[in-house]
């Protein structure tokens, strides 16, 4: 019997062979490679960096009035399309060798790959290509309040791979959440939290949203089993309902510091997904 | 009339012990003063009394005479009626940390300010990060920040919204921001842009250039509402900051409410942590750097940098002088009176390769521990260590010490350092030295004077009274239950007390110098130990004397070796013309003794001049010349009133290599010359000490025991038979405390000691022959030793003259 498929034959497996990590220079894309490179050696996949120029940045650069505003002083320059290329270059040359490092360290093989065009579109490519992609899940927004980027909300909703949002500081110890209430996509996401939890202490916290007692206990029991046949014990937390508030007050909660969810959670369809990056207090792993 | 030899008592001044009233010191009381030395003890009182400026005192004496242990008794007595003086602490001075304020407490409140401010800092680390978490600040901090971020957002998002209105995208550059015109949600590229119509492509930048304005506008308004954020946010932190330490600073300042520099203090305190409140939250990262690096920035050079705790030094309290405890003025002894140990010092840390210091680490000197109280210093030891005399005396001139790196202070180390505040100062110093010292820095040290007003002058010797002896014995008894010796019988008391008159060669004096004396208690007690003796005998004690003068008289048994082998040529008996013993002492270390010399006198026809060999080959001394010229005067107004003393006369210390000072051989010189004028020969058995005036008068020497000693063991030496003996001017009888060997001596009558007053009685002794009177015509009788010199003066007299008529008739 296939251990990746369930009774219905659905694949509920959760392979991951190659990975994708999108990267900028901002402080979460340093996060994401470090993340990606340690999953990379424990799932043993391949590492493959990615990084986008963007077209529109160019658009702007050849057009006669592109002009940058520096955050800081206020000051206006010309927005000189040479001197993008060039510091676009040396961006790439310097997370080339990042990404070298974070793999060596890791020891996995890697690829880095500098691709030119719309950064989602790219990026939504790339992952397609992949098992896994695995984003910083904010860019350099216009303020300081957070917000997430367009590029993670596009992969989020586009990508036909898991994809996984982290944010500067965090890190993946192996204490996955995950939401559970039956469906092929959940048990997908049951089977993702199994592989990405911590190899000696290997427990998954299963949160459940089952009025009745009789169902939820099957529900629990058919996870439970379902764990234990990949080696790992279940732990549980009830909520009303599966909604993004419990989650995340459960991970608050606990000591969950990996949130896993099927990608066609129906919480986070359109808003539900700007909702869940805005309020995300941990990585979170989309689970297809 | 002949002179009788000095009687054996006359030769030593035995001290009675059966005179004692005690069997051992045991039964003695303790005597608190050292003996004799009420001037000493005056002066120290009257120091000690006076209560103004520079009435310092300077005790000098000779070494051992007790100086130490009287000043300082009398010193704690006074010490011990005066209230312990004020506690001092340096704290940190918040507006200039380079200038530590320094605080006066009242007695034994300097540890508990200490501990409070520990107690305090503790207390505020707790609850100033608990504020800073409490539901109340943060609630008020995410109103603030709420304010700050909507006034940002809101002008953000107008701009935005305009944008997008205008069909214009904001896009994040590397640097910043820039703006590019939209289709369909997309960044027209440039052909795309250029194919639109002319109109709208003037309109696109006449927008993107007004969306720009607007968005500059709110970029530079940016750091203006950033400015007021930090600033409400910083009054909100001070607002609750005061809530929090308001009361904790309070309950410490009533305790200290009575002292107003304390209160001052702690006022300034409770400001500094108002404004630095974030310091207290320890997980709290300032931009640049940790909270304790951020903290020691703003120490400056005063505070020293490092983490942790080190952050919280400058709240610390450097209590330099506690008297907790205390019920007297305090009575230091510096036994290293170096600048550092005398004035204190400023320590530094070394970190990253530069020396830092901060108030914690000044060290207080001697004079702020003694400070309201009594200080005792060597003088010799002070004025040896590199500028501490110098700053001693600043000290004591400005009343206050300031404490400071001698490096600093000669400008040889550029390193940043503190300014302490000054401490005023009120401490009286005592300085104890020889009277060599004093007399030096009385005469070339102008402050001197002015700053030890009170000398407190130790005498070297005590009366011999029957009243002092009492008292020596019971000093005796003193030292040795002091020093934990074994009783002394009587007999050891009074051996003590006749080696004491010894010591200061004088049966009419006792030694002052305590220190000797305690020594020879401590070597006798040792023979007593030997002995297994449960007391100390007189016979021990004489052990020890005996013992002091066998480990340093070395040098004398080779000199009396030379004599009695004859490589020193010194007769002791038989008789000649004009050689005489003279004697001398030698003083090597603690250890004297007499040592004699042949001293011949050679006479010719001459012009009256007496010639003293050792001052022509510059061997004698000054004073060594005017005895010498002495004689001739004697010579001259005895024998030549009226007549030329045609006389020429050498006179030499025969197989004298060193330098001979002193008048003391000059009655010597004076028999020596008496016997070669007369020719009458000097019997070789006697030794002569004594100076001589013009009159003939035999004048008292120093050192008469040695010299009678030094002769004595030659005479012994070579076998004493009763002719032997020394001349000693009349006037050192007193002096006498001759070794008992040389008392036995003269009472089996082998050995002769003669007391004389004039040249006459004594040239009677040594030549048998009367010496002469003068006769109604000033003649001296034939026979006599006078009679022949006269006649020998008269002859060479005659002869001059007729040598001067021959040469004036050769002349013509």
């Amino acid at each position: 019997m296939n251990p990746a498929a369930d009774s219905a034959g659905n694949d509920t497996g959760f392979v991951v062979r190659r990975i994708v990590v999108a990267m900028d220079s901002s402080p979460h894309s340093r996060a994401a490679l470090d993340a990606a490179a340690a999953l990379a050696a424990r799932l043993h996949a391949e590492l493959e960096g990615l990084f986008v120029e963007d077209i529109d940045l160019f658009n702007l650069a050849a057009l006669p009035f592109g002009r940058e505003f520096n955050l800081a002083t206020g000051a206006a320059r010309a927005f000189d399309a040479a001197a993008l290329a060039e510091q676009l270059a040396r961006q790439a040359a310097e997370m080339r060798r990042a990404v070298a490092v974070a793999a060596a360290r890791a020891h996995v093989r890697s690829s880095f790959r500098v691709a030119r065009g719309r950064i989602a579109a790219e990026i939504v490519a790339a992952a397609a290509a992949a098992d896994l992609l695995i984003l910083g899940a904010a860019g350099m927004g216009l303020t300081s309040r957070f917000r997430p980027g367009r590029v993670a909300l596009a992969a989020a909703a586009l990508a036909p791979r898991s994809v996984l949002l982290l944010r500067s500081g965090a890190a993946i110890r192996g204490r996955p959440l995950v939401a559970y209430d039956g469906s092929p996509s959940s048990e997908k996401a049951l089977a993702a939290a199994a592989r990405l939890a911590d190899a000696t202490d290997a427990r998954v916290r299963v949160l459940t949203a089952e009025a009745d007692a009789k169902k939820a206990e099957a529900l629990r029991a058919r996870a439970e089993s379902r764990l234990a046949a990949l080696g790992v014990r279940a732990v549980f937390s009830d909520a009303f309902e599966l909604t993004l508030d419990t989650m995340c007050g459960t991970v608050q909660r606990t000591d969950a510091d990996l949130m896993v969810i099927a990608a066609d959670n129906p919480h986070l369809q359109g808003e539900g997904r700007l909702h869940l990056l805005q309020r995300i207090v941990c990585p979170v792993l989309l689970v297809r | 009339m002949p002179i009788d030899p000095l009687p054996p008592e006359a030769l030593f001044t035995r001290c009675d012990a059966a005179a004692f009233d005690f069997a051992t010191t045991d039964e003695l009381a303790e005597i608190e003063d050292s003996l004799g030395q009420d001037r000493a003890v005056e002066a120290v009182q009257f120091g000690i009394a006076m209560d103004c400026p520079g009435y310092n005192m300077f005790a000098l004496g000779p070494p051992g005479a007790g100086k130490h242990a009287m000043v300082r008794r009398h010193l704690k007595e006074a010490a011990a009626s005066a209230a312990p003086p004020s506690d001092w602490a340096y704290v940190n001075n918040f507006e200039e940390p380079h200038k530590p304020k320094v605080l006066e407490l009242s007695t034994g409140r300097g540890w508990p300010l200490r501990d409070a401010m520990e107690k305090l800092v503790s207390e505020l680390r707790e609850a100033i990060p608990a504020m800073f978490e409490s539901d109340a600040y943060r609630g008020r901090r995410e109103t603030v920040d709420e304010e700050f971020k909507s006034l940002h957002e809101k002008s953000f998002e107008e701009v935005q919204a305009r944008a997008k209105e205008k069909n214009i995208a904001i896009m994040r550059t590397q640097m910043g921001l820039a703006m590019a015109p939209l289709r369909d949600g997309q960044v027209l590229d440039p052909e795309a842009f250029h194919k639109l119509p002319e109109e709208e492509q003037a309109q696109t930048r006449r927008d993107i250039e007004e969306l720009e304005q607007q968005l500059q506008d709110v970029m530079r308004k940016a750091p203006q509402w950033q400015r007021t954020h930090r600033e409400k946010l910083r009054a909100l932190n001070r607002e609750m900051t005061e809530y929090v330490v308001g009361h904790l600073i309070d309950d410490l300042k009533k305790r200290y409410a009575d002292l107003p520099k304390v209160a001052a203090y702690i006022d300034a305190v409770r400001r500094d942590v108002i404004e630095n409140a974030r310091d207290f939250v320890p997980q709290e990262q300032p931009e640049g750097g940790d909270a304790a690096e951020a903290m020691a920035r703003r120490g400056g050079p005063g505070v020293v940098p490092g983490g942790g705790d080190a952050a919280f030094r400058r709240y610390q309290v450097n209590v330099i002088v506690d008297r907790g405890g205390a019920e007297a003025a305090p009575v230091i002894y510096e036994d290293h009176p170096t600048h550092p140990n005398l004035i204190g010092r400023i320590e530094h840390v070394a970190q990253f390769g530069a020396l830092l210091t901060d108030f914690n680490l000044i060290k207080p000197g001697a004079l702020l521990r003694a400070n309201g109280g009594y200080l005792i210093l060597d003088a010799l030891k002070l004025l040896q260590q590199p500028y501490a005399w110098e700053e001693l005396k600043r000290a004591l001139r400005s009343g206050e010490v300031r404490v400071e790196g001698l490096g600093e202070q000669l400008g040889v180390i550029g390193t940043v350092s503190l300014k302490p505040e000054p401490i005023r100062l009120d401490v009286k110093v005592v300085l104890l030295g020889d009277r060599q010292l004093y007399y030096l820095l009385a005469e070339h040290d102008p402050d001197f004077r002015e700053l030890f007003k009170v000398a407190v002058d130790f005498d070297d010797v005590v009366d011999r009274t029957g009243a002092n002896t009492r008292d020596y014995a019971r000093m005796i008894a003193t030292l040795a239950r002091r020093d934990r010796l074994r009783p002394l019988d009587a007999g050891a008391v009074a051996r003590v007390i006749e080696h004491a008159a010894r010591m200061v060669g004088d049966s009419e004096k006792l030694s002052a110098r305590v220190r000797l004396i305690a020594d020879l208690l401590h070597e006798a007690d040792h023979f007593a130990g030997r002995d297994g003796a449960k007391v100390t005998t007189a016979v021990h004690v004489q052990r020890a004397i005996d013992a002091q003068i066998r480990r340093g008289d070395r040098l004398r048994e080779r000199i009396q070796e030379q004599i009695t082998r004859g490589t020193v040529m010194i007769d002791t008996d038989g008789a000649a013309v004009g050689q005489l013993n003279g004697l001398s002492v030698l003083q090597l270390g603690g250890f004297a003794f007499g040592q004699p010399s042949r001293i011949t006198a050679r006479v010719r026809m001459g012009r009256g001049e007496v010639v003293d060999i050792e001052r022509e080959v510059e061997l004698g001394g000054p004073l060594h010349s005017k005895g010498v010229l002495i004689l001739s005067g004697y010579l001259g107004q005895k024998f030549a009133r009226e007549r030329p003393l045609a006389l020429s006369a050498s006179l030499v210390f025969e197989q004298s290599y060193g330098g001979v000072d002193g008048d003391s051989a000059s009655s010597a010189e004076l028999y020596a010359l008496l016997s070669a004028l007369s020719g009458v020969p000097i019997a070789q058995g006697f030794a002569v000490t004594g100076s001589v005036n013009q009159h003939g008068r035999v004048q008292p020497i120093g050192g008469a025991n040695e010299k009678i000693e030094g002769f004595f063991d030659i005479c012994r030496a070579r076998g004493l038979n009763g002719s032997q003996g020394v001349l000693i001017p009349a006037a050192n009888v007193k002096h006498l405390m001759l070794r008992a060997d040389v008392v036995a001596a003269a009472e089996a009558g082998q050995f002769r000691i003669f007391a004389v007053e004039t040249i006459d009685q004594g040239i009677e002794i040594l030549t048998g022959m009367a010496a002469g009177a003068p006769g109604d015509d000033g003649a001296y009788p034939a026979d006599t030793v006078n009679g022949r010199v006269q006649a020998q003066l008269d002859a060479f007299a005659d002869k001059a003259l007729r040598y001067a008529a021959a040469a004036r008739g050769e002349d013509r």
